[in-house]
């Protein structure tokens, strides 16, 4: 450790990360969901035709982008969690029937987390239908993607994309997510001619 | 319960006081230097402009740049500045891009002392 990120680390113990001006001070908890609300917001995003959960090669940054549109609309408090591989020759791997290889890698990989209340401590659980069948909790959802030198990162449901070094893309409109996922149907029918 | 915009208000600037006393202590406790308040007020509304909101942001801020000499001058040193501003960074990632920067610096440089 440095001298400053040991004071930094100092500073996240002394001060809080409620808002330094309002009166307003969220309560421990409050928002959070009961197990059986997180399983059916799984459920229900995983029943969504309209997006390619068949193709984990990629479209994880729009998935995840749709699935918190949708909670933070009816006042789910979601976030994301980012996973990056160490670097280009220790990429993450998932094992999946859902790619003529039986697998797929990544260099990073994304879904939404929830808050979830459970025996009086709140978590966060990831919810990812693409690759799990209910929602785990981020060192679970980690471990399913077999990088132990991976990297893992919490954030609100702001960034669209969010790049290792911090740097976050613009989030597109509603149109162009829906192409993207046109895009991605489009490349999983290329993936599987012929094989 | 409800309470009135003027409450709100009078609620919002008694907090606003404690914490810059808990920041002037804590950055006192490792500098053995005592900051004015109307420098830390000063940072304070930088910080507010640059999108800080919690408490660990604003106080990380204004710990480095205090220490830099920031309150000194209208604006924020380039080392500063140059996380603060960029657009393509959330809150929580610039205060930690600043302290890696920080990190950087070439041993004596930092003002903040052990």
């Amino acid at each position: 450790m440095s001298f400053f990120s040991d004071l930094w680390d100092e500073i996240v113990n002394i001060f809080s990360s409620a808002p330094a001006t309002s009166p307003v001070v969220p309560c421990a908890g409050c928002g959070a969901l009961t197990p059986e609300q997180a399983q059916q917001w799984f459920d229900h995003f995983k029943s969504r035709t309209d997006i390619p959960w068949n193709y984990p090669n990629d479209c994880c940054y729009n998935r995840a982008e749709v699935m918190d549109q949708e909670m933070s609309a009816a006042g789910v408090q979601a976030g994301k969690v980012w996973n990056y591989a160490p670097d280009i020759s220790h990429p993450l791997r998932v094992d999946t029937p859902n790619d003529p290889d039986g697998f797929v890698e990544w260099g990073y990989h994304v879904a939404p987390t929830v808050p979830v209340m459970v025996n009086g401590v709140t978590t966060p659980m990831v919810l990812d239908p693409s690759i799990a069948s209910g929602p785990v909790t981020p060192q679970q959802w980690k471990d399913m993607q077999s990088q132990p030198g991976s990297q893992l990162v919490l954030t609100d449901a702001t960034p669209y994309y969010r790049a290792p070094d911090g740097r976050v893309t613009a989030t597109p409109d509603a149109a162009q997510i829906a192409r993207v996922f046109d895009q991605h149907r489009a490349d999983r029918a290329a993936n599987w001619a012929g094989r | 319960m409800h309470i009135s915009s003027d409450q709100m208000a009078t609620l919002t600037m008694q907090r606003r006081v404690r914490f810059i006393e808990r920041l002037a202590g804590f950055i006192e406790s490792k500098t053995q230097r005592s900051p004015e308040r109307t420098a830390l007020a000063d940072l304070f509304s930088r910080a507010m402009g640059y999108g800080m909101t919690t408490e660990q942001q604003v106080a990380g801020y204004i710990t480095l740049a205090w220490a830099s000499g920031a309150h000194e001058a209208t604006i924020d040193p380039d080392w500063i500045a140059d996380v603060m501003n960029d657009p393509f960074r959330v809150a929580d990632d610039k205060v930690k891009a600043l302290f890696d920067k920080a990190d950087r610096f070439p041993r004596g440089r930092a003002a903040v002392s052990t």
